[in-house]
């Protein structure tokens, strides 16, 4: 110890590190909120001055130009068959109870996300940094808690602009009217959910509490939608977004809930769990550098540590020993799919209602709920394929096995398919309870669902397998122009989701054959062949994948030897 | 809680009941996650001033002690106290400084602006700032890299600079977590010093390492294992090799 005070020989004085000011910001300091925004904006300047404007612009470029794509072919895709007098008194019957039931289960979300921490996400430097420094939390985190409620208004704010732009081609009332109000709705729900999620973090809801509450959010709004009664702000919210076919001037009283939630979850912020904040920041880091790869399994599996998603340690159902023999990927796969936790069962029970409900919206004349249907199986199929992930997550493992890696790999597509036959089937029986409460004849539910439950499935299960299957995005297209890369990384995105698309297609055969007087139930069965036959061949693709690039290596490797003056 | 403790102060602590409060004292402390005991409930108490060696294993629940210390990590159950305070609260973490084990730096802010952001979020400005900030770049020889942002650091420099963030403010408790992992011969030699400087001056210093050469430094060894107290007592070369064994 002696050795301390003497060691320094280079002429400088020891500083004084214990003494002299110290305290917190705002006591000896400046004010801690001007140092937080000083901060804030020094990184914002920094950011700006490493930002190649010409660049920027690019890129703003092939935004616009993909985006106006878009939107031409998404407005000629969207059926403008009018709604007929009837389907709209339903609809101002109906509609504000089922707006409200969406509402509810943004707001259950946000509350079990608040539960843990969200929706906030700092910069993992800011928690070990601003929230370390005896600055008081509520200053150093007002500033995100706003900007995070401004994000989420946005977003609602396009969401539901775009879903009012849909509507307003099939429902009485403007383009503008319609956007105007959707958009409004939008970011009210948006910014209200955030308020919801912050109020949760900041008073550190317990999440048995938050889930509690959820589940009574949503049954409160799934009251309404059966009793056909408004006693749910979720529904006055419903009923708002429906203004364009009858104002209800009291649901105007459901912003002032809106406005409470928002103030009380930005000035309660200050309570919420470093822990948890540290854990959010590392965890949302790792997700965004994991999305830019187009890296769906990282993302996945990241996300549920994020919410703490854990497989049960006793499972649901008690499955026999594990045997030797053919039947023992199966078996394992049965282990994983009883364990799964109480919350991916209600998800994909969820997202097999609301692919379900979005085929039924599709069939009545709103073609783009196809693709929102695709993308809920899509979903469901990679919770499916969780084995086969942990496989390929552990090469290692497989590669151990006496077993042809093709081999394995289809012996883990069978159980998935089977539970994507399950969610198919919910889906098709979602169909049928909303035939029955008079949509559409119920005969053609039955008969067209059931032509569909196989094909979906198949290929929600190819389509997650191939995602899964594909390796993360290694760059590579570094001599590739600008826009060839662009056009790859894009179709690389869409491919596996396209793949589950095509699944649904069946019903587009059947809908056209139904308007020109053909039955629809054996349209469907042969509008599903070809994409039996897709499936199939998807199949064999995870089987002999392998064997294919085996065979196109060798194929090509003396061209490239020749190429490269290897001869 | 008092919001305003002047943390720096040269005189011995006292708790908010004031009685004299030690540098850092765990009150039945522990930590699980889920089935896993991360720390089993544990009691110890660092006097003020005094230089404490934390050794033990991987997973012994050194790091996870050393969160919860900083507020980083919420205890299960107990609490820990810094001079006398909650830790986490605002005097704790007035009065506290945490070297950990990771550096956490923004991307796009400079050494140089790391350090005046981070000091005058400690509420130090202006020339002192100045000061302060020059010699410790001096002393971990970052001088020559003060106007470059972190993304071009090596792991050595991203931890010499962690060091200088956390030393940038004054502190009377000074809790460090396997600082020497990635510092080159001279930077384990400064930040020595540092650490015998910040003791000099009255700090408590409670450092987790598995460095031998912290032995001859540390005027006591505390072992854990395990989640668990495993030895609490003079911090020996040979006792602190059986105890990370």
């Amino acid at each position: 110890m002696g050795q301390a005070a003497s060691r320094r020989d280079d002429g400088i004085d020891p500083d004084p590190l214990v003494g002299a000011a110290g305290g917190p910001a705002g006591v000896a300091g400046a004010p801690a909120s001007t140092v937080v925004h000083d901060l804030g904006r020094a990184r914002r300047r920094n950011r700006a001055a490493g930002v190649d404007v010409f660049e920027g612009f690019y890129q703003a470029y092939l935004t616009a130009f993909g985006c106006a794509i878009a939107v031409l072919l998404g407005s000629d895709a969207i059926g403008d068959q009018r709604a007929t007098a009837d389907q709209v008194a339903r609809v101002v019957a109906h509609g504000p109870a089922v707006v409200g039931l969406g509402v509810a289960v943004v707001l259950a979300v946000a509350l079990r996300s608040g539960s843990r921490g969200g929706p906030l996400v700092l910069p993992a430097a800011d928690v070990r940094h601003v929230l370390l420094a005896p600055v008081p939390r509520r200053d150093a985190l007002r500033g995100p808690a706003v900007h995070q409620v401004r994000f989420s208004a946005f977003v609602g704010l396009v969401v539901g602009a775009g879903v009012a732009v849909v509507a307003a081609r099939r429902l009485p009332g403007g383009v503008p009217e319609w956007a105007a109000v959707g958009g409004g709705v939008g970011a009210v729900v948006g910014a209200t959910a955030a308020g919801v999620g912050l109020v949760g973090c900041g008073r550190r809801v317990r999440p048995w509490i938050a889930s509690a509450l959820a589940a009574a959010l949503v049954g409160w709004a799934v009251a309404d939608v059966v009793t056909g009664r408004v006693t749910s702000p979720m529904t006055l919210v419903g009923q708002l977004a429906l203004m364009p076919l009858r104002f209800h001037p009291p649901s105007l009283a459901v912003l002032l809930l809106s406005v409470t939630a928002v103030v009380a979850g930005v000035l309660g912020v200050g309570g919420l769990s470093i822990e948890q904040a540290e854990r959010r920041a590392t965890l949302a880091s790792q997700i965004r550098f994991a999305l830019t790869l187009q890296d769906l399994r990282t993302v996945v599996l990241l996300r549920r540590q994020l919410t703490q998603e854990q497989s049960r340690p006793r499972p649901w159902v008690r499955l026999g020993a594990l045997a030797g023999g053919r039947t023992v990927v199966w078996r394992r796969d049965l282990r994983g799919v009883a364990r799964w936790p109480g919350v991916r069962l209600a998800r994909v029970l969820l997202l097999a209602v609301v692919a379900g409900g979005c085929l039924v919206a599709a069939w009545a004349g709103t073609t783009p709920l196809l693709l929102v249907a695709a993308l809920a199986l899509f979903l469901a199929g990679l919770e499916a394929l969780e084995p086969m992930a942990q496989d390929i997550d552990h090469p290692d493992l497989p590669s151990s096995l006496p077993v042809v890696r093709g081999e394995l790999r289809l012996g883990h597509a069978w159980v998935p398919l089977g539970t994507m036959v399950v969610v198919a089937l919910i889906g098709w029986g979602t169909a049928i309870l909303v035939a029955a409460a008079g949509v559409f004849p119920v005969n053609l539910a039955v008969t067209v669902g059931a032509a569909m439950v196989v094909p979906a499935a198949l290929l929600a299960t190819v389509g997650a397998a191939t995602s899964v299957v594909m390796e993360p995005s290694a760059g590579g297209n570094g001599f590739l122009p600008a826009e060839i890369a662009g056009v790859k990384v894009v179709l690389r995105a869409v491919w596996a989701p396209a793949l589950v698309l095509l699944g649904l297609t069946p019903l587009l055969v059947a809908r056209s054959s139904h308007q020109h007087g053909v039955a629809a139930g054996p349209a469907a069965v042969s509008g599903s062949i070809f994409p039996l036959m897709v499936g199939v061949l998807g199949l064999g693709w995870l089987r002999f994948r392998e064997d294919v690039h085996e065979y196109f290596r060798a194929t090509t490797a003396p061209a490239k030897g020749a190429a490269t003056g290897d001869a | 809680m008092r919001d305003d403790v002047d943390a720096g102060e040269d005189v011995t602590p006292l708790g908010p009941d004031g009685a004299v409060a030690a540098g850092v004292e765990a009150i039945g402390l522990s930590k699980r996650y889920g089935h896993h005991a991360a720390l089993e409930p544990l009691d110890l108490s660092v006097g003020v001033g005094e230089l404490v060696m934390l050794v033990g294993p991987n997973g012994s629940g050194k790091t996870t002690l050393l969160r919860m210390a900083s507020g980083l990590l919420e205890p299960t159950d107990g609490e820990v106290r810094i001079d006398g305070f909650p830790a986490g609260s605002l005097a704790a973490r007035a009065a506290l400084a945490y070297l950990p084990d990771n550096p956490v730096l923004y991307d796009d802010l400079s050494l140089v602006e790391h350090l005046e952001f981070i000091g005058r979020l400690h509420g130090v400005s202006g020339e002192e700032l100045e000061e302060r900030g020059a010699a410790l770049m001096d002393r971990f020889h970052l001088a020559d890299r003060a106007h470059d942002l972190p993304a071009t650091f090596s792991r050595g420099l991203r931890q010499k600079t962690s060091l200088a963030l956390g030393l940038i403010r004054p502190f009377s408790v000074l809790v460090v977590d396997e600082p020497f992992v990635g510092l080159d011969q001279p930077g384990k030699l400064a930040l020595l010093e540092l650490l015998a400087d910040a003791h000099e001056q009255g700090a408590t210093v409670v450092v987790a390492t598995h460095s031998l050469e912290f032995a001859d430094v540390a005027e006591r060894c505390v072992g854990l294992r395990d989640g668990e107290l495993a030895y609490d007592g003079e911090a020996t070369p040979a006792q602190v090799e059986r105890l990370v064994s």
